[in-house]
């Protein structure tokens, strides 16, 4: 079982994971409180499946859920269920090559529409919540398997522009536009506060050079 | 005439009267019968055991019983002559012999006459002399001397050098003469069927090593206490260090390779470690007494050093290119995860100062810290250079802000000086350092707002003035 590591490789993998939520018809299930429906998915960022190099992704559900851990072992890697409360869920991404640790992603389970300042809306309640975050898997030194199915078949790569998923190039050069620029600011401010503090330094001396005359 | 009588004559006083006489030997007497009784045990029974026994050894001698049963033996005595003595001497002796019936006769001689083993020297004629033996140092008389002595005396030099009266010799001399003469004949007399070579090799006698070995035993045996100390001290030390002189030249090489090491890994720290070594290797060289090998030594390490530069010089070159790589361990991880985390304390501030830049957003309460929404390589060491940024940033407020409320106390204090006088002093300049500590400890700000009106302190003149500048402060700050 000696699993031969491709030194000096690495491999970046893009994935996008995260929940959708639509809110049910109350007319249906009556009894139950579950208020809305929701699908957990773990995904390629154009929604190619992870299923050649992924063996199983378990989700790790709110415990007031029967069976907790779902485990999934082929692609589509999701889970679909109804509940009336949002919760944090761990989805556990275990490879193919079974010495390589498994990976745990983390999701804050988004049922409700928010505003922009984190009070739920009230309006637009039939379309879908989405809530999906992008995020790399770095492959370090990989084991053969692992390189020979990560090699073969074709890494996404980040589309140019946005379309049906917010995951772009573009998104991306906003990003790094983003910071850059609260850099800038964060630098300007450093400077202000460095001068005004050299400033303050100087007066502050020559205050209590005065007072120690005056106390002599 | 009684005995009485007698006594009156001789005016010797009667026994019965002077009770003195009667008590005194008497006194004598008992005496030494009251010895003190021992308390642990009762009188009659100290009196019966008469307490401890003295103490005394006496040898347990065993007396054989001498043996009674045979007859005397007859004793007789002889007359004889030791044959030892040489056939000049005609000295007659006796001794006491034992008469039993198989005692041989006076004839069969001295029993212990033949225990004089005489050593048969070698001898030499006037021509084999004239031949081989002619010494500078020894003429033929005392050489005959020397040799007539030793027949004599059966080579025992000892009694030999006391005896020699011809000229001042020491013993080696004499020895060195006899042995190189008997050498000398050995080799030129013809062979005589046992191992020639072992007789002469016996007969080899080196006398300067013979004297130098013997001026070392007399002044080993005439040495002192504290010399003999102080020579054994000295070996002990010498065994240890033969002992660990292996250790040691271990030691060097694990040293040596090290620093090669550490060189090749550390390019700043080069000239620091080329200062350094020199003085562990050289100690080490000292105590070994290896101090042929240093310069060697100092000559490889300036290699290795020269060579480990070169490497290090195009390491460095690269490094900034590719210093952004990830530094992940092997296996699969996910970039968001390996943000580094701000500092607890701060985590909050960071991420509301990265909601204020309009990044960051979306995100509610992570484990992970405040993200970028799109991890890429990229994006990640950017997103963490910000964050420190911010980190800092915020420190440099914090000190600020303080510096400033700081020397606002102090301002105001010295304007009420000026204005009271220096009356008050001493006394607003106390109660002002305090007051100007603890609003700064309750008015520190970044971006929190009025958080100087949490403070419990009953807020005096100068602290109102404080108070009221730190919402404005963090208006400013914010902006």
């Amino acid at each position: 079982m000696s699993t031969k590591r491709t030194k000096g490789v690495t491999i970046v993998y893009p994935i996008v994971y995260g929940n959708t939520a639509s809110l049910l018809p109350q007319k249906k299930v009556p009894d139950s409180d579950h208020t809305h429906k929701w699908t957990v998915t773990v995904k390629g960022i154009n929604g190619q499946d992870l299923g050649h190099f992924i063996k199983k992704v378990t989700f790790k559900l709110h415990e007031t859920y029967s069976n907790p851990q779902r485990v999934v072992e082929h692609p589509p890697f999701e889970i679909t269920e109804t509940g009336w409360g949002e919760f944090e869920l761990s989805i556990k991404l275990q490879f193919i090559e079974g010495s390589e640790k498994p990976v745990t992603l983390y999701h804050n389970l988004r049922l409700h529409s928010y505003e922009d300042d984190g009070s739920i809306s009230t309006s637009s309640k039939n379309k879908p919540v989405q809530s999906f975050q992008y995020d790399e898997l770095v492959f370090t030194d990989p084991p053969e398997t692992l390189y020979q199915v990560l090699t073969t078949q074709p890494i996404p790569t980040l589309p140019s522009k946005p379309s049906n998923s917010p995951y772009s190039l573009q998104a991306e050069q906003d990003e790094l536009r983003k910071i850059d620029e609260a850099y800038r600011k964060v630098q300007e401010q450093m400077t202000l506060y460095k001068n005004r503090n050299d400033k303050i330094t100087k007066e502050l001396e020559e205050v209590k050079a005065e007072l120690d005359r005056i106390k002599k | 005439m009684t005995s009485n009588d007698v006594r009156d004559i001789l005016e010797l006083h009667s026994k019965h009267l002077n009770s003195t006489d009667n008590l005194t030997p008497s006194k004598k007497a008992n005496k030494p019968e009251k010895e003190k009784k021992p308390d642990g045990i009762p009188r009659e029974l100290f009196q019966l055991i008469g307490g401890p026994p003295p103490i005394a050894f006496v040898k347990p001698a065993f007396k054989a019983k001498p043996n009674l049963r045979k007859k005397a033996v007859h004793w007789e005595w002889q007359s004889f002559t030791n044959q030892g003595r040489g056939e000049d001497d005609q000295l007659t002796l006796h001794h006491w012999v034992k008469c039993t019936p198989t005692s041989e006769s006076e004839d069969s001689g001295y029993w212990f006459a033949e225990y004089n083993k005489k050593i048969d020297i070698l001898k030499y004629d006037d021509e084999e002399y004239e031949k081989y033996l002619t010494d500078k140092d020894w003429t033929k008389e005392e050489t005959d001397y020397l040799f007539k002595l030793c027949d004599n005396y059966d080579l025992r030099f000892t009694v030999i050098h006391d005896r020699y009266e011809y000229k001042e010799r020491s013993m080696e001399d004499l020895k060195d003469r006899y042995y190189s003469v008997c050498k000398k004949l050995l080799q030129v007399r013809p062979p005589e069927g046992s191992d020639k070579g072992a007789l002469i090799a016996m007969n080899t006698y080196d006398k300067a090593k013979e004297e130098k070995r013997k001026k070392h035993m007399c002044a080993l045996y005439l040495r002192s206490p504290e010399e003999i100390k102080e020579e054994e001290a000295l070996l002990e030390e010498y065994e240890r260090i033969e002992q660990n002189e292996k250790k040691f030249a271990k030691e060097r090489e694990n040293l040596l390779k090290l620093l090669s090491f550490q060189e090749l890994a550390q390019p700043k720290r080069k000239k620091s470690l080329l200062s350094g070594p020199t003085t562990p290797t050289m100690e080490v060289g000292n105590s070994n007494f290896h101090t042929s090998t240093e310069i060697p030594k100092k000559n490889r390490r300036t290699s290795a050093s020269s060579v480990g530069s070169a490497v290090i010089e195009a390491e460095v070159h690269n490094a900034p290119i590719t210093a952004r790589k990830e530094k992940f361990p092997q296996g699969v991880v996910v970039r968001s995860s390996k943000i580094p985390l701000p500092k607890q304390t701060m985590i909050l501030k960071v991420q509301k100062t990265l909601q204020e830049f309009g990044l960051g957003i979306d995100m509610i309460n992570y484990i992970c810290g405040p993200r970028p929404s799109i991890p890429t390589e990229t994006v990640c060491a950017r997103w963490v250079d910000l964050q420190k940024a911010i980190q800092t940033l915020l420190d440099v407020k914090k000190a600020v802000e303080k510096a400033d409320h700081e020397l606002k106390a102090k301002k105001v204090l010295l304007q009420k000086i000026k204005q009271n006088g220096l009356g008050s002093a001493s006394k607003s300049a106390n109660s002002g350092d305090a007051g100007g500590k603890q609003s700064d400890v309750t008015a520190s700000v970044s971006g929190d707002g009025g958080g100087g009106d949490e403070s419990s302190v009953v807020p005096t003149k100068r602290e109102r003035i404080t108070l009221t500048t730190t919402p404005r402060d963090a208006k400013r700050a914010r902006k």
